[in-house]
Parts: structure tokens; sequence; C-alpha cells
């Protein structure tokens, strides 16, 4: 059918318009831009030795928890920038935008390194990376790293339908999941996603007696039993730490060089 | 409901049709039930009213989310809306005997339970003429291989979209091996975080990366065994 005997079809304008009807408003839509320079820019004014200081370009659901890594190790000359978290339910765009932030980063920072697991990129991620050079940090996504590979193997182990929150995910559920599955509006499509889970585990980077509330939430929403696992950021921290003192490394060897 | 303006007994069979690629895309239901039981009315036999009004639409809808256009709430309620017209159509395609083309068991595999995708492959295979034996999600080993031996499966379908439980497909297919039966089924994987490297790697025979693929694939790799076969 073509889009003219669409339009001059006796049907269709009662309902929700079908496929020509969505095209339309998919252009109208435009598609969102990554804007790496326009975030760089804004980093410009920070002071520090461009020929040390580093960049973490991560997903925006750890920034919060790496500034914190940052303030508690006194790593001034590293600043991060966020890529938006809500790539996660279409994961191809994810290696595209870390890329364009790799490059525009890679003229004003001595060292780039990306905070993001593979995130169901199909290993485009980590082809991107090796290209660049740069390292990210190790685990499939944010639950593995925070939690530790091992623990997290062990938790999955016991339970496969275990649903994981962090402490973002559980502040930004109703935005990244309940949303974004449109369970806003489907409320019948609840048993489709999550009709074979049978638990929730709480991640908890920093518990706050607001967040365990949120985790509480989450799960009464779910109808499931809650475990709380207490996971602090160590896993941030240890990579942060590894990765500056490689950077550190590196910079020692080309003032040595000069 | 706004849809209640429409009747689609007044539409004739070339417009209902394509009201129900419409229907379908916006995932209504019972729009879609009404218009198989119309055309069923109107002397369609169930497995064209199958393949020219639900497979062709879910073609449609497969595109577009390839494209961005749809999401994933969107592909649900519209694998919902085909589901409901299935309903209607499967008793009746047992009994005007549809042609098969071959047997495929298909589930995610252990520690994973994303099932969206693999419920629609499901679905599409069907409507191209294969059996389904679904396993649903988190499948162990044996579930794959006791089930397809038991069915005498010529295809076994493993789903995964974590990056931690892919590797569990190669347990499966080294299973095969140590039985010595691995020849004997064609192996089909895909989900979302892999790629044709990974499925090399494990050995599969094919990595398919939506539903459409799947059924293409399919056809082709059981096709050529067939030939294989007959010049044996
Ligand atoms: C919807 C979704 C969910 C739903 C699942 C509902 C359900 N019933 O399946 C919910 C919200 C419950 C969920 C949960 C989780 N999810 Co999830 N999820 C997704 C999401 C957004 C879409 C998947 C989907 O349904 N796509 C729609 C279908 C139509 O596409 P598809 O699955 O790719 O299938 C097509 C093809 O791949 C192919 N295909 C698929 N299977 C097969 C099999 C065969 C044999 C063949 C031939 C072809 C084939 O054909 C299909 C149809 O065209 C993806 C991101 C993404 N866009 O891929 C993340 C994603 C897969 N999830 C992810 C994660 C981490 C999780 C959780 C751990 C999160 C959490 N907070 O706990 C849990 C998992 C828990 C568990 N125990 O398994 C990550 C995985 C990251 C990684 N590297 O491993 C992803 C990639 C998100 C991300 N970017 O980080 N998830």
């Amino acid at each position: 059918m073509s889009e003219a005997d669409a339009q001059t079809s006796k049907i269709s304008p009662a309902r929700r318009g079908g496929r020509a009807g969505r095209l339309e408003a998919h252009v109208r839509r435009g598609v969102r831009k990554t804007s790496a320079s326009a975030t760089l820019n804004a980093w410009s004014l920070t002071p520090g030795d461009p020929a040390t200081r580093t960049l973490v370009i991560a997903c925006g659901a750890l920034i919060a928890e790496l500034q914190q890594v940052i303030r508690l190790n006194g790593l001034d000359h590293i600043e991060v920038t966020a890529v938006p978290a809500d790539y996660h339910a279409t994961p191809d765009k994810i290696p595209d935008a870390v890329a364009a932030k790799i490059r525009a980063a890679k003229q004003r920072y001595a060292h780039v390194l990306v905070g993001f697991g593979d995130c169901g990129t199909r290993g485009r991620l980590d082809e991107i990376l090796a290209q660049e050079g740069v390292e990210r940090i190790e685990g499939a996504h944010c639950y593995a790293f925070y939690a530790g590979l091992d623990r997290f193997a062990q938790l999955h182990d016991e339970a496969a339908g275990t649903f994981y929150l962090t402490d973002f995910l559980a502040r930004h559920f109703d935005k990244l999941t309940l949303k974004a599955l449109k369970l806003d509006t489907h409320p019948e499509l609840k048993s489709d996603y999550f009709g074979n889970y049978t638990r929730v585990v709480y991640l908890a980077q920093l518990p706050t007696p607001e967040r365990l509330a949120r985790a509480q939430a989450v799960a009464a929403w779910f109808g499931l039993p809650l475990t709380v696992v207490e996971t602090g950021v160590a896993g941030l921290d240890d990579w942060l730490k590894a990765a500056d003192r490689t950077s550190a490394d590196q910079n020692s060897a080309a003032r040595a060089a000069k | 409901m706004a849809d209640d303006d429409l009747d689609l007994n007044t539409l004739n069979d070339e417009e209902l049709v394509e009201q129900m690629w419409d229907d379908l895309y916006d995932g209504l239901g019972e729009a879609i039930e009404e218009s198989v039981e119309i055309l069923l009315a109107r002397g369609w036999t169930p497995y064209d009213i199958l393949t020219k009004a639900l497979v062709e639409g879910m073609r449609i809808v497969g595109v577009d989310f390839r494209d961005g256009i749809l999401f994933v709430p969107e592909v649900l309620m519209s694998a919902n809306a085909m589901k409901a017209g299935m309903a209607i159509l499967r008793p009746l395609l047992v009994e005007t005997g549809a042609p098969k083309v071959g047997k495929m068991v298909i589930g995610t595999v252990k520690g994973d339970i994303h099932d969206i995708g693999k419920n629609l492959v499901c679905m599409m295979m069907e409507g191209a003429g294969f059996e389904v034996i679904d396993l649903g999600i988190n499948n162990p080993v044996d579930n794959y291989i006791n089930t397809a031996l038991e069915q005498n499966a010529e295809i076994i379908g493993m789903s995964a979209l974590l990056t931690t439980t892919m590797p569990y497909m190669k347990v499966v297919i080294d299973t095969l091996k140590d039985k010595g039966i691995r020849s004997d089924f064609i192996v089909l994987v895909g989900g979302a975080p892999l790629n044709e490297a990974f499925a090399d790697a494990i050995g599969a025979d094919a990595y398919c990366r939506d539903a459409a693929v799947a059924v293409e694939t399919a056809k082709s790799l059981i096709s050529r065994r067939q030939g294989a076969m007959g010049s044996q």
C-alpha cells in the first residue's frame, strides 16, 4: 500500500493511524542528536593542566557515583561526562554516542576512560574502544560491576528471575522502566514483561532510608520479595583508581621522554 | 472508543487486509479478531488469512522496529494482536492441513528470562508453516536436546539477551557434539547482544538478527538439508 492510498482510503482517521500516522509523527519528531561538543565546551572552563587531565565518559546511571568516588579520593584532575541512561532501551545508539565523545575529548584531555558495560551493544562498543585505544570498566552491565562479577553470577544463579535495582534505577524506575515500556499507559502489558520474575534484588550503592523506601516501593509494585545487597561503590572505586595509576605512569613516561 | 466508528464489514477484502496491517501496527487485538472472523465468513482459507494479513502485517512491524520507528512496547502490542488472531486460526489450520515446512524447538537459555523476541520468532515461524515447540525461558541443555530428540525436530533455536547468558549456547552445542548428534540439527541463535561472529565462534549454523531473517534462514537451511538428503 502506498502512502497516497493510505490517505485516500475511506478508513483509518478514526483509528490511531496505523503505519502512515506513525511515520508522520516520526518525521515530525526528528532524531535526537548527541551533543558531545556542547558538553565539552562546558568543561573547557575547568582549570588544570590539560596534559594530565582525564575525562570519564559514562552512562548517566553512573555519574553521581563516579563523582562521589572522585570526591572521596581527591581525584580532582578527573572529570565526568554523561551519555543518556535511556539509551539502554536502544543500545545500538551507545557506541556512536561514546565514539563522538571520545573523539572530541581527545583534543582536550590526556586520558579518556569509558564507564559503560557492554550493555547489549553486540560487541560494537568494545570494537570502537579497541580502535580508539580507550579502556572501559569490566563487566556486561552496571549490575555486574557494582555487585562484583563473581557475586553477580552467584546472585543470578540463585534465581534467574531476578530484577536488579541500583540506587539510580530505584530512583528513576518510573521513567526508565515504567514509562519506557509504556506501562504507564498500558498496564495490561505488565505480565508480558514481568510475568516470569520471582524477586527484586536491590544492589545498594549508598543506601539511605529514602532510597531503601524507593526500592521497597518498586518491589511492592512488582508484588515480589526484595533482597537488599549493599555493594557500595567499590567496583567503580577500584576501577577508577587503577586506571588513574596507569594514566599517571603514562604521564611520567611522557615527561621523561621530553 | 474511536474504533467503534469503523464498521469493518463495510470494507472490501483488499481494504480489510490493509486495515488489518494498520490494526496490527496499532496493536488492536479485538479488531484483528473481528477481521479474521469476517474473512473466514467470506470464505478465505485460514492459511491465506495467516500469511496475507497477519504475517505480512507483522513483517511491516518488524521493518519499522529495525529502523527505529517502533519500539519494544509497540512490537509487544502488535505481537499480542497477532496472537489473538492466531488463536482463532490455529485449530482451523490443523483441520485444513496447511503445509508444514519443518519442526523447531526454541527457548531462551538458562539464566535468561527475556522472551519478547523469542515469542515473536515463534509466531513468525509458525506463520511460515513451521511447527514450533516453545520451551519458554531459562532452559538448561537437557530441555533443548531431549525435546528435539523426542519431537524429531530439525531445528533447535536459542535466544539470549544477556552477555552473561550467551555463552550457554555453546554449552548446548558442545553437548550435541559430545553426543555425536550435532549434524542432526540446524542450530539457530538470536538475541540483541549476539552477532554473526559469535554464532560462528560457538559453532551455530546461523545467527538471525530478527524474526523475518529467522524464517528465511530456517527455510533455506531446511531445503538445503533436504536436497543433501535427497542426493544421498
Ligand atoms: C524489554 C527488555 C527487558 C524486559 C524483558 C521483558 C521480557 N518478557 O522479555 C525487562 C524490563 C523485564 C528486562 C529485564 C532485564 N534486562 Co533487559 N532489555 C530489554 C530490552 C530493552 C529489549 C529486549 C526486547 O524485548 N526487544 C524486542 C525484541 C523483539 O527484540 P529481540 O529480543 O532482539 O529479538 C529479536 C532478535 O534478536 C531475534 N531473536 C531473538 N531471539 C531469537 C532466537 C532465535 C532462535 C532466532 C533465530 C532469532 C532470535 O528475533 C527477535 C524478533 O525480531 C533490551 C535492550 C534492547 N533494545 O535490546 C534490554 C537488555 C537486553 N536488558 C538488559 C538487562 C541488563 C536486563 C536486566 C538484568 C535488568 C535489571 N534491571 O534487572 C533484566 C534481566 C533479568 C533476567 N533475569 O533475565 C541488557 C543486557 C546487557 C548485557 N550486555 O547483557 C539490555 C541489552 C539493556 C542494556 N542496554 O543494557 N529487560
